[in-house]
């Protein structure tokens, strides 16, 4: 978006119809944010979760008995082989072997620049917020005053 | 009203209008594989950032169908750079794309408001 400023000086010049549009495109642009806000902050708790289950797993040691879940209600007896590395998902189908402390250190890495995007959405969603009251304040005076002139 | 004139502009309004409205949809299109090219670009940058922290001892692994096969570190770096500049490629060619599709739907819009002007002009005097 532009800079706000023109934008108030001018909204009392736009057509209310034209207006209504500005809003509609304003509360869609709202619920993208919003949206994409959502999944960035499940993407992080995603992220957070993987990190301390590395950190639980570096703990362990090898030869370490276990159940393996195979289904979320069936586990099947085993024993951990290693904890020298995990596998980690960095995207576009590649898989990279880590240490723990690496891989933690991956998902937390991951999840500051989640949240950082999220402060910046936050931001751009407090923006758009201002914006729409007064596009919607403004598009409510021109109504009244054209109902006040058709009376 | 059953001017001869008169019906000629209002169907090439018309026209123009649906020239203007398969613009838009191609536009729409457009910019919907922008986005999803821009998604990639994203993602494949930050595989390429994670694979230039990596040494030379870690192991490299894709994802094909089921299975993970095993990587040479550096053809995994050179396959990313390649599907990225193949990325930026595609980028560039739906921006030359989408500037094309506004200058048009620019024009259309000229023109579409002269001819209504047009017909509105000839609807007045033929009233009078």
């Amino acid at each position: 978006m532009t800079s706000k400023e023109p934008q108030t000086i001018d909204l009392k010049t736009i057509e209310p119809q034209q207006l209504n549009g500005l809003r509609e495109q304003l509360e869609a642009e709202m619920q993208n944010l919003s949206a994409s806000a959502t999944a960035l902050q499940s993407a992080a708790g995603q992220f957070g979760s993987s990190g301390r289950a590395i950190e639980r797993l570096a703990q362990q040691e090898a030869g370490q008995p276990m159940l393996m879940p195979l289904t979320s209600s069936l586990y099947i007896p085993a024993t951990l082989d290693s904890t020298a590395n995990v596998l980690i998902d960095i995207g576009a189908s590649y898989y990279v072997e880590r240490s723990p402390p690496d891989g933690a250190e991956y998902c937390k890495r991951k999840v500051n620049m989640l949240k950082d995007q999220l402060d910046q959405i936050g931001q751009a969603m407090r923006d758009k917020q201002r914006v729409l009251q007064q596009v919607t304040a403004v598009l409510q005076q021109k109504l009244a005053a054209s109902r006040a002139q058709q009376s | 009203m059953a001017d001869p004139k008169l019906k000629a502009l209002e169907q090439s309004l018309q026209a123009e209008a649906d020239g203007l409205k398969s613009l838009e949809r191609e536009g729409q299109r457009a910019q919907q594989a922008q986005q999803q090219f821009i998604q990639q670009q994203n993602e494949n940058q930050m595989v390429l950032k994670e694979l230039e922290t990596l040494e030379d001892d870690n192991g490299v692994y894709k994802l094909v169908g089921p299975v993970l096969i095993k990587q040479d570190l550096v053809e995994a770096r050179s396959n990313v750079k390649k599907r990225l500049e193949l990325i930026s490629g595609e980028l560039s060619r739906i921006d030359s794309q989408l500037k094309n599709l506004s200058k048009e739907g620019q024009r259309k819009q000229q023109q579409g408001m002269k001819l209504q002007q047009e017909l509105q002009r000839l609807q007045q005097s033929s009233r009078q």
